[in-house]
């Protein structure tokens, strides 16, 4: 990257920019416009001395007695300085023609001569070789009494040293625009420079986090407020991640942990079948123990995988119209027999009416998982109760059981991977802790919920709503 | 019988030519699905099983180009895709069934025999082994002569059982058969709902036909 490049797409060097620009424009603005005034000051000046000379001379020769030679004086009076004026007086054969010497030529001044009569004063500018003039005409007319005819005033006043002071003028204008230019570019790049330097300091304590520092926080005091909110919103967003990341490590340390069981009891069944000569029953016993914990293995990868797909938004729904009656009363006759072995009463409670949009396997799945739980948790002699109604746009399915219960403090949990409290392990070693896991995740691909009331030694009641209708996925 | 497998893991192969042998099959291999396709293609056999992941050209891709020229052949995938994922994209490209690895062996062949079956389309008008016979248009069990009465459920998983006699199968195919059910909990509904039918068709008799196979599952030899 060029230092070009850099510069522009440093956020100093665009604020630099953003703040140098306009200034220039200002300054240069500026800088027009006292130009502008100072010319129209200076013509605005000329004009009066011009009027206020022509409004004499006019005074004079419409005084009823003309004095002629005094009219001479009037026009050599201004013959020296800088800022010579020159006077000319063209009137009838009494009172004559009168001159500065030096003044312009009269046809120059007016093209049209007497000719252009006007009782009002017409301003203008005359350029005669190197030498520049700003003129005024004024036409007089005289009284009948006093003999007729008009009289012509001109005047003209040199203005050609202007210029070199004009030109002096423009040098320092420049001069200080280019300086303040050059000014604002420097104090700007080193103002924001360092005002940017709490942002440095930021980046490096950021760059300081990495997975085995999730728990350090940002400093935000000392930053200036937009900073220190930024700041803070990146300590909140440093809290999610550390929690999601603990998340993350306890369930590998699980699937680790899950998956290490079965395996060990893979390993040493093997190993030990194959450490001595053993009749053919003992390695089919061995097998076949085998092929159970590979079973099991592969169950448990079957249902991370649903779960892990499900989460990555991969799995989607075949939704389609559905008898929820018809579909819990095959759950019914699926659990019916285990239930009755267990001493257990299974019921039942649906209108044959209810439909829902679903996706019926995952709705089957879904049940199923909660009633084989609450089958597993319900002593004998005790009851499951499957139900179903239409709650406003709802589907509710409700599982209730006469078990022991979930204590308060395991319920938030009931949902997550590989949550078992202490008595589900002890009573069945073979479940796995996925099932709540999946149903909650079934909810949440049909975009329903599922909530659970319990009370210990008073049973469980998990409640699955499935909303009516979706919107369209896929 | 001949099948195709075409399935990129040297030893799974190796482990799928001993069981089809052994249970009666000639199968060629390719490890790859371009050499899979062409072999396909070029001769005819009774049903194909395809892997999903394989190099060159995927399964998927191998199914649709082989449903292009051929739309007899019956393919029964091998993926590591779930059943949502399946039904969404298998289906449609015309597959006759799948397997979700890992699968069980029993459960590869009895699905195999299922698609062969409805390819060939007869459908037996009695189910019979040994002494027992099952009727499934007057839904009539008999043993050595004796009526049973069944449920309904307990029925299909005798059907299912008849159909499939001398193959072993699981509980998780015998739940998705009988109960169209897939769930994550324990599997010995399925062995409550075979004791069941054990007290009926067999606790009478002296002759076992339902029998255990442990770690793999249930068969009527």
């Amino acid at each position: 990257m060029s230092f070009v490049e850099r510069f522009r797409n440093s956020l100093a060097g665009r604020l630099t920019l953003w703040f140098v620009g306009p200034a220039i424009l200002f300054i240069l603005l500026m800088s027009v416009g006292l130009y502008v005034a100072v010319l129209q000051t200076l013509a605005w000046r000329d004009n009066q001395v011009l009027t206020k000379r022509a409004m004499t001379v006019r005074t004079l020769v419409l005084a009823a007695n003309v004095d002629v030679d005094y009219l001479d004086h009037e026009v050599s009076e201004d013959l020296e300085g800088p800022r010579q004026l020159f006077i000319r007086i063209a009137g009838p054969p009494r009172i004559g023609t009168h001159e500065t010497p030096g003044m312009p030529d009269r046809s120059f001044l007016s093209p049209g001569g007497a000719a252009v009569a006007a009782a009002e004063p017409r301003y203008g500018v005359a350029v005669v070789g190197e030498r520049r003039f700003r003129t005024l005409e004024l036409t007089v007319p005289l009284s009948a009494a006093g003999g007729g005819g008009e009289v012509l005033i001109q005047a003209a006043i040199d203005t050609s040293l202007d210029g070199t002071e004009l030109a002096l003028y423009e040098e320092l204008l420049i001069g200080v625009a280019l300086a303040a230019l050059c000014a604002c570019a420097v104090a700007g790049w080193y103002i924001v420079r360092y005002q940017l330097k709490p942002l440095d300091r930021l980046v490096a304590e950021v760059g300081r986090i990495d997975y085995s520092t999730l728990d350090h926080r940002v400093t935000a005091e000392g930053l200036p407020t937009e900073l220190q909110q930024y700041a803070n919103r990146f300590n909140q967003m440093l809290g999610r991640l550390q929690t999601a990341y603990q998340a993350l490590q306890r369930y590998a340390d699980d699937v680790a942990h899950e998956l290490r069981t079965p395996l060990n009891r893979i390993q040493l069944e093997a190993e030990l079948a194959l450490r001595e000569p053993r009749p053919a029953e003992a390695y089919r016993e061995a097998l076949e123990s085998t092929l159970e914990e590979c079973q099991h293995l592969s169950a448990i990868v079957q249902s991370l995988l649903f779960l892990a797909r499900a989460e990555n938004g991969q799995a989607r729904l075949a939704l389609e119209p559905m008898n929820v009656a018809e579909r819990l009363e095959t759950i019914r006759s699926f659990f019916d027999g285990s239930a009755a072995d267990a001493g257990i009463s299974l019921r039942l409670t649906c209108d044959p009416g209810l439909t829902i949009d679903a996706d019926p396997t995952l709705f089957q799945r879904a049940i199923s998982n909660i009633v084989s739980n609450s089958l597993a948790h319900t002593p004998r002699g005790g009851a499951v109760s499957v139900e179903a109604h239409r709650e406003a746009t709802d589907i509710v399915v409700t599982v209730a059981d006469t078990g022991e219960g979930i204590a308060p403090e395991h319920q938030p949990h009931v949902f997550d991977r590989f949550f078992r409290s202490d008595r589900a392990r002890t009573t069945d070693k073979d479940r796995v802790g996925l099932g709540l896991a999946i149903t909650k995740k079934i909810l949440d691909l049909h975009q329903g919920s599922i909530s659970l009331e319990s009370n210990v030694g008073a049973g469980a009641k998990f409640s699955l709503h499935f909303p009516a209708t979706h919107i369209a996925k896929g | 019988m001949k099948l195709l497998v075409v399935e990129d893991d040297e030893k799974t192969v190796r482990l799928l030519r001993q069981g089809f042998g052994e249970n009666g099959f000639v199968v060629d291999d390719c490890r790859n699905g371009i050499d899979g396709l062409d072999a396909a293609l070029s001769q005819a056999y009774d049903l194909v099983v395809l892997d999903v992941m394989l190099p060159g050209k995927d399964g998927w891709e191998v199914l649709s180009q082989l449903r292009a020229v051929d739309r007899a052949t019956p393919v029964i995938m091998l993926t590591a895709r779930d059943a949502v994922e399946y039904r969404v994209k298998g289906l449609t490209a015309g597959a006759d069934d799948y397997v979700v690895k890992p699968f069980a062996f029993s459960e590869l062949l009895a699905r195999i025999h299922t698609v062969l079956r409805r390819r060939r389309e007869v459908v037996p008008d009695n189910l019979q082994f040994q002494d027992l016979t099952l009727d499934p248009k007057r839904f009539m069990v008999t043993r050595r002569g004796d009526a049973i009465e069944l449920t309904s459920k307990e029925f299909l998983l005798l059907e299912l059982l008849l159909r499939h006699k001398g193959e072993v199968l699981s509980r998780a195919y015998i739940a998705e058969q009988v109960w169209d059910m897939s769930f994550d909990g324990d599997s010995n509904v399925v062995e409550v709902n075979i004791r069941r039918l054990r007290a009926k068709v067999d606790d009478p008799y002296e002759r076992k036909l339902i029998h255990t196979v442990r770690g793999r599952g249930y068969v009527i030899r």
